[in-house]
């Protein structure tokens, strides 16, 4: 990304003759930092130096996972941060990269505490990777702002060395994990109880004008009980006081998700987006769980973009639909005729033709009754913690 | 008046008022009550949005809004809720904020009441402000204060305040997403209004860059560098050519940048390049700057030649970084 700053030079010359009306200060003479070589050593600190440790560099995971408790040890003691008056944590185990290599998840519970709830995930990221802090200031500014049962909920955050650490409450199974155990997709009836629960998520956020724009399987967590968990805030948005309003934004960071993204955020043009975006997401999502891939994964990029720009609607593949291109397994089964009408309105080309959130609620397949809880569905899933 | 009977809302805003207040001394007693109070509270918060965005999908009328906000500053509700923000549940806070934003955006014509309202009570802002120190509404009083800050007649009250130095602390707090909201606040405090910050800048200089050094010099990884990417900011705007010239005459804020060029961070000595060529590309240097660079010359040019090559696709940072070296080594 470059740098929006207007040239500097020209504006200095510009501005030359002003210069000569400057008081001259005279300098104490002894300039002794500078005349080392710059080149060399490192800086003079100033500042009280902190323990530098090499996160940054590759280590073993083992390693790595020793750096961090000490760290997190260190804050305890000097009593600084949010660690300090619950008890510390515990770092177990490291789960997988996160924010796009940049970082790594930690399984890891709050010391002296031992039942479910003080089960927590740190996320760690290497900050002079990321171009712009405020992305992920975003992040945690979102899950600040928001509870909500079916929501990831935010522990804490801080900042030591040049690592941010995100603690979060934790969640056994991503939505990706899912389909590593289920990789034909999940059964009908779980992804209902699912989405039952990331819908009400959804409303709760829509309700507040804020766009997710990242609605995708590996975004949907499940606790051990069953209870979705959405995340992935960290390219959230919030729409303007005017529920009408649109935005009109396709950032960067945006292209890890093209395939969930509906056809008007791809078309970046002057009408914009708002609610209804997430809404193609979440048809995109369901298709995903529910066929064990995302729609559009097996196309080329410009491929998938004109495809959805003309209006090819993604389907769920069972015997009702081109069964000739499917494995066994998905020829095999038939979704309820509900589940293909919801995910049908929640795909339509215009915008305005999508249900809204509270309508998606209302819909048979959402409101039926299904007589067990959701973990009895899925009795396949590992959590990522025992894996 | 629409008829009552076809709406939900069967109180008028002058009732809603009234009974939000009520239920917010009840609240500030802090007796037995004001559990109950928290909840009435927030079904009359809810009465109020209802009113300002029109309810079941109806547009708002006109009339009862300004007839709400009228009774609002009448009532002193605003810094009631404010002062109580702490003792209220989660969603209610998030309900004042939206209420105070909306109420702040109404405009009658070129008018702004609400910021007249503010503008004559500057002890709201000012425990706006405060609210940083309290984690649980932090974030809550930070949106608040972003919209106060949209217009310039707030920011001046605030900027020439006393608590205005506080931010140098709460920018630095160890919770990542308060410090960074508190740095946004800060950043549109001293950029969004031009001609405003500039004054204020060179009328304080002294100490508002003595407190600034500090952010420079902060343990804080995030610190360090959002406030060095916001000093480059600032000097290159024209509107700061007073303070800057000012900045770039004191070796000693030459002798940090060139400390900071040489930081573990890559991130962080791409920001301090950046103010570094501010230095470099002054056409006049003042002595005891040009005696640095000149003493350091071959191994600047050394240096800043091996500097982030890597960085090939930024055109103007390549050509920056040519333009320093040729002035570098022009020197005499």
């Amino acid at each position: 990304m470059k740098r929006l700053k207007r040239v500097l030079i020209n504006k200095l010359v510009g501005h030359g003759d002003e210069f000569y009306n400057l008081p001259l200060e005279i300098p104490d003479d002894r300039i002794e930092s500078n005349d080392s070589n710059p080149s060399v050593g490192p800086p003079t600190k100033k500042r009280k130096t902190m323990p530098k440790k090499e996160l940054g560099q590759i280590a073993t995971n083992a390693k790595r996972k020793s750096i961090v408790e000490e760290t997190i040890a260190e804050m305890k003691a000097q009593s600084c941060g949010p660690m300090s008056d619950q008890g510390g944590l515990q770092l177990l185990n490291v789960l997988n990269p996160s924010f796009g290599g940049r970082g790594e998840a930690y399984d890891a519970r709050e010391a002296n505490r031992n039942e479910e709830k003080a089960k927590l995930v740190v996320k760690t990221i290497r900050l002079d990777a990321v171009e712009k802090i405020d992305e992920i200031a975003a992040e945690a500014h979102y899950l600040r702002r928001l509870t909500h049962p079916n929501i990831v909920s935010l522990h804490s955050t801080l900042v030591m060395d040049s690592q941010i650490y995100i603690v979060l409450h934790f969640a056994s199974y991503g939505g990706d994990i899912l389909s590593s155990s289920y990789q034909n997709g999940i059964p009908e009836k779980a992804i209902s109880l699912v989405c039952k629960q990331l819908f009400t998520a959804i409303q709760y956020i829509h309700k507040q004008n804020i766009l997710h724009r990242s609605i995708r399987a590996s975004h949907i967590l499940l606790d051990d009980s069953g209870t979705v968990k959405l995340s992935g805030f960290r390219y959230a948005r919030c729409l303007q006081d005017n529920p009408m309003n649109a935005i009109t934004d396709f950032d960067a960071h945006l292209e890890s998700s093209l395939l969930w993204l509906a056809p008007e955020v791809l078309a970046q043009d002057l009408h914009g987006y708002g609610l209804p975006s997430d809404i193609y997401s979440l048809g995109i999502t369901m298709c995903e769980i529910a066929n064990g891939y995302p729609p559009f994964s097996d196309m080329q990029l410009l491929e998938m973009m004109l495809a959805k720009s003309r209006g090819t609607i993604p389907r769920l593949l069972d015997s009702t639909t081109c069964p000739a291109k499917l494995s066994k397994e998905q020829n095999a089964r038939t979704f309820s005729p509900d589940f293909h009408a919801l995910v049908m309105c929640c795909l339509s080309l215009k915008p305005s033709l999508r249900l809204t959130i509270g309508q998606c609620l209302e819909t048979p397949f959402i409101a039926k009754r299904r007589k067990k809880p959701l973990p009895s569905y899925i009795p396949q899933a590992v959590p990522i913690d025992k894996k | 008046m629409p008829l009552p009977i076809f709406g939900k809302s069967h109180k008028s805003p002058a009732d809603v008022v009234k009974n939000l207040k009520e239920a917010l001394v009840a609240i500030e007693k802090g007796d037995r009550r004001s559990e109950k109070a928290v909840e009435e509270v927030n079904k009359w918060l809810q009465m109020v949005k209802g009113i300002i965005y029109g309810q079941d999908g109806q547009e708002p009328h006109s009339e009862q809004v300004a007839q709400l906000a009228q009774e609002t500053y009448n009532a002193n509700v605003l810094p009631m809720l404010i002062k109580n923000l702490a003792k209220l549940d989660f969603e209610s806070k998030k309900d004042v904020a939206q209420i105070f934003n909306n109420l702040l955006r109404r405009q009658i014509g070129t008018r702004s009441p609400t910021v007249e309202y503010l503008g004559a009570r500057p002890e709201i802002l000012v425990t706006l402000a405060h609210g940083y120190e309290n984690g649980e509404i932090a974030v809550t009083c930070g949106s608040m204060l972003r919209e106060c800050i949209r217009h310039d007649h707030l920011a001046k009250i605030l900027l020439y305040h006393e608590s205005f130095y506080n931010f140098f602390s709460y920018v630095e707090m160890s919770s990542f997403d308060i410090a960074s909201d508190a740095f946004a606040t800060f950043k549109d405090l001293i950029t969004k209004h031009k001609t405003l910050c500039a004054e204020f800048l060179d009328a304080n200089y002294d100490r508002f860059f003595g407190k600034y050094q500090e952010l420079l010099n902060s343990e804080n990884y995030v610190t360090r560098r959002q406030s060095l990417k916001l000093l480059g900011e600032l000097l290159l705007d024209r509107h700061n050519f007073n303070v800057m010239t000012k900045y770039i005459s004191n070796p000693e804020n030459l002798k940090l940048m060139m400390e900071l060029l040489r930081e573990k961070s890559r991130s962080i000595q791409f920001e301090a390049f950046h103010v570094f060529k501010v230095f470099v590309a002054n056409p006049n240097k003042p002595r005891p700057i040009a005696d640095i660079l000149l003493r350091n010359r071959d191994r600047l040019v050394e240096f800043l030649s091996q500097f982030h090559n890597e960085r090939t696709d930024d055109e103007q940072f390549n050509d920056e970084k040519a333009y320093l070296i040729k002035q570098i080594q022009e020197m005499k």
